[in-house]
């Protein structure tokens, strides 16, 4: 009974990962898939575009700002396009997704290049050199608004991705992007003087832009160039059957570039088979269109120009901050440093005076055996007199003692009731007293020979410390024990 | 067409100019060489300025430079010139100065074709204009401001609020004392007046406006700027299809002359021809013509893509510079406050070490 339930369990999972991997590339191919309609609808849908862009601003937002650029620039909406630039570029401050940083940069490359800010575009070209390698070299073919004027690469690497990208595309059944590729070869070709290879390619344009089962509308751009060809061989009569039948498709068409082109080769054709009407109509719809790019070119240039100088000045001021952020770091770290030193050294100072208070002499408790036997020596040498020998000091004396300079010294201060030096002095100016009570010979001798018989260095010393004792100088005392 | 304005923004300057010694001396030298040898008017208004510790004096200084840097087309220079000057005015309560910087200010958006903020300045000058009550003689500045507005609405195809604005600064130069300057900007707005008026279907009074121009001539001389009257005028004939009459006046004009160049009349002229040749049935003509016309827009476009272009490499480059001057200085301070602060603590650790020791 339990292995059809395992076995149940097992082909639940089992479906659940197909499902959910099915579900996983279906999302994948409808990604692909909603961002060629977008892709699409730029280039061709003059009003249906934004609920396409606006769909696709739920996939990915960054991507949406950059289709909706090339948008703006195939319209020639140019303030708009520059004010979707900057917020995509405010977008991506932080960011460090290479391919919507490429995307950033393809597509402030073609507003600037367009609007004819050459420093800036180049800025932007040298990054879209470095890095359009290591993407999706489709990238740069499906965000250009006219890949063959593009400056970016040369004739050569043009022709090369487009030849990558169109077997990219017929393997994906991509039949628009197939047809501009071809286009884009035949634009290359033309303007390289190549009219036999542009002528063929765009007639290949066409054969695959038929295919392309949602519009045929993208079918205008090839047949356009073709128009060219024949009015650069001076087959007018065949640029102009090419060319009227596409007066309404190209009305219709949001791409500005395309109308201009097309009024220009229609006035050509026209003009070359006398048919004023149709050259005044041109150029009146060319007047007219030239007018409003001018106007949007000069509107978005100044834009563009105030955006930058709002944007260095504010690059200024962030630096400005920055520092002010470095000093205040500082600051705070010295202070927090002094503080830091004030206080290690507050407590440490009290460690330190709790040491010294444990190993203050005066504060040590000497064994009172160590006392009495240190004391009885003590004793012994002052009735040795041997203190009247030069070169006294509390380390000496203590070795003598066979003991140690704080004992000693804690002993005399306890027990004489004055420090070691002033106690050596003393028994030395008693000694000298006894001597000149005792043998009135003493009393002939000079100062000095008496300071140096109690074991003074000097007699100024000696007279000092003497006079501190008794009251008054030796001499004065000497003459008082001769009188009395 | 522009040149004249300079003139006007100029006159002001001399007019302010109460210097003294020296720099009074130095300061009329460098405006008598404002288009014989600008850069030479830069370096001696640069040494005023220098020198100068009187406030006015240092505006004068900056007005006398903006000049010349105007003819030389630095844009930049200008621009910041122009907003140093604003300041001092400001700070010293001299309204006309402002309002004449203000003015100045717009004229070069407007030059760059940056109209927003031509706009801005422009407005700015007019409300401190309505507010201020300006000398007669400084009127020269109201109709200015007048006439660029004028021109920047004229340039957004909005001739009706364009129309206004010349009207107004007509009515203010009528009221000046007569000299030459006022006759040359009255007829240089008559020409811009004529095509807002084409441009409306007001071809009498287009008509009326170029023609007075080109009497006028006669007496003031308005230098190739008159060649636009008789574009004008041919653009009014080739409306009213007198397209061989057209092309006659256009012929008159001596275009080939390199002194007369200007992109604008260029391209204006061919395509005023090439407008005639249409109307005419000529069409090789006509294609040559537009082919003109369009080469001459091109260099326009570029021209004016010129000025943009370096007034954005300069705001980068001084942005660069300040950026690097700001790090230097800031890193410099940060040093010598690190130092003195590794000093401090440094003397704090061993002053604490000494007392310890002891």
């Amino acid at each position: 009974m339990k292995s059809p339930t395992y076995f149940s369990h097992l082909c639940l999972l089992l479906l659940l990962i197909f499902l959910s991997i099915s579900a996983s590339a279906q999302t994948k191919e409808d990604i692909a898939s909603i961002r060629q309609e977008t892709l699409q609808s730029i280039q061709q849908d003059n009003q249906g575009y934004q609920k396409f862009i606006d769909y696709y601003s739920r996939i990915s937002l960054p991507e949406t700002f950059a289709l909706k650029i090339k948008a703006q620039l195939i319209r020639e909406d140019y303030s708009n396009a520059v004010i979707t630039l900057f917020q995509l570029k405010k977008m991506l401050e932080n960011s460090k997704n290479t391919s919507h940083l490429f995307q950033y940069h393809l597509m402030a490359y073609q507003v600037n290049q367009v609007l004819g800010i050459k420093n800036e575009s180049f800025e932007n070209e040298d990054y879209i050199k470095k890095n359009y390698r290591n993407l999706s070299e489709v990238l740069l073919l499906e965000l250009a608004v006219d890949f063959s004027k593009i400056s970016i690469l040369t004739g050569e690497q043009k022709i090369k991705l487009i030849d990558k990208a169109i077997k990219y595309y017929i393997r994906d059944k991509n039949y628009f992007f197939a047809g501009r590729a071809y286009f884009y070869l035949g634009s290359i070709y033309l303007s390289e003087g190549k009219i036999d290879l542009a002528e063929k390619n765009f007639k290949e344009s066409i054969k695959i832009s038929s295919q392309n089962t949602h519009s045929k509308d993208s079918m205008i751009y090839p047949q356009l160039g073709i128009a060219e060809i024949y009015v650069s061989r001076k087959q007018y009569f065949e640029a102009y059957d090419l060319l009227f039948p596409l007066k309404k498709i190209l009305a219709a068409s949001p791409d500005t570039s395309l109308q201009k082109e097309y009024y220009i080769n229609l006035a050509l054709a026209s003009a070359h088979q006398n048919n004023a009407e149709a050259v005044k109509w041109a150029d009146g719809m060319l007047a007219d269109r030239k007018q409003i790019t001018e106007e949007s070119r000069a509107k978005g240039r100044a834009l563009l120009a105030s955006k930058l100088e709002a944007e260095y000045l504010q690059l200024i001021e962030t630096q400005k901050r920055l520092w002010n952020y470095i000093f205040y770091g500082v600051s705070i770290f010295f202070i927090v440093l002094i503080f830091g030193l004030f206080f290690f050294f507050r407590i440490q100072s009290k460690t330190v005076i709790e040491i010294k208070q444990e190993t203050d002499p005066k504060i040590f408790n000497i064994p009172d055996k160590t006392e009495k036997e240190l004391l009885h020596k003590l004793n012994l040498y002052e009735s040795s007199g041997n203190f009247t020998q030069k070169n006294i000091s509390l380390k000496t004396l203590s070795q003598q003692l066979e003991t140690n300079p704080r004992y000693l010294s804690e002993i005399v201060n306890k027990h004489k009731n004055t420090n070691f030096s002033t106690y050596i002095n003393e028994l030395r100016i008693d000694y000298i007293i006894k001597k000149l009570k005792e043998y009135p010979d003493y009393r002939k001798y000079k100062v000095s020979y008496l300071a140096e018989e109690c074991g003074f260095s000097s007699h100024s010393l000696f007279t000092t410390v003497f006079k501190n004792k008794v009251g008054v100088s030796p001499i004065d005392y000497i003459q008082d024990l001769e009188i009395n | 067409m522009k040149k004249n304005l300079y003139i006007s923004f100029l006159f002001i300057s001399f007019f302010l100019s109460a210097q003294t010694d020296k720099n009074e001396k130095l300061l009329t030298e460098a405006k008598d060489l404002i288009y014989k040898n600008p850069e030479q008017t830069v370096a001696k208004a640069k040494e005023v300025l220098n020198n100068s510790r009187n406030e006015n004096t240092k505006v004068s200084a900056l007005i006398t430079m903006i000049n010349a840097q105007m003819v030389l087309g630095q844009a930049k220079n200008v621009i910041d010139n122009c907003n140093a000057a604003l300041k001092i005015a400001r700070s010293e309560k001299d309204t006309v100065n402002e309002i004449l910087l203000l003015a100045m200010l717009g004229n070069q958006y407007q030059a760059m074709m940056m109209t927003e903020e031509a706009k801005k300045y422009l407005d700015l000058a007019e409300n401190k204009m309505n507010s201020a009550n300006l000398p007669k003689d400084l009127f020269y500045i109201k109709g200015n401001v007048y006439n660029i507005k004028g021109i920047i609405f004229r340039g957004e195809l909005n001739c009706e609020f364009a129309l206004k604005y010349f009207e107004k600064a007509i009515d203010v130069y009528k009221v000046l004392p007569k000299n030459n300057i006022n006759e040359v900007n009255q007829l240089l707005i008559e020409i811009q007046k004529g095509f807002c008026l084409i441009s409306q279907g007001q071809l009498d009074l287009a008509q009326k406006s170029f023609l007075k121009v080109l009497n006028e001539n006669a007496k003031i001389d308005l230098g190739y700027n008159k060649y636009f009257a008789q574009v004008g005028l041919s653009e009014i004939l080739t409306s009213q299809k007198k397209y061989a009459e057209s092309l006659r006046l256009l012929d008159e004009i001596p275009l080939n002359i390199s002194d007369n160049y200007d992109p604008e009349l260029t391209s204006m002229y061919y395509l005023s021809k090439s407008k005639n040749f249409l109307g005419l049935g000529d069409l090789q003509n006509y294609i040559l013509f537009y082919k003109k016309y369009d080469t001459e827009t091109g260099k326009m476009n570029s021209g004016q893509d010129e000025i943009i272009n370096q007034t954005i490499k300069d705001f980068k480059l001084e942005s660069e510079k300040k950026s690097t001057e700001i790090r230097l200085l800031n890193l410099s301070l940060l040093l010598v406050i690190s130092a003195f602060l590794v000093f401090l603590t440094v003397f704090l650790i061993k002053k604490k070490f000494f007392i310890k020791q002891n």
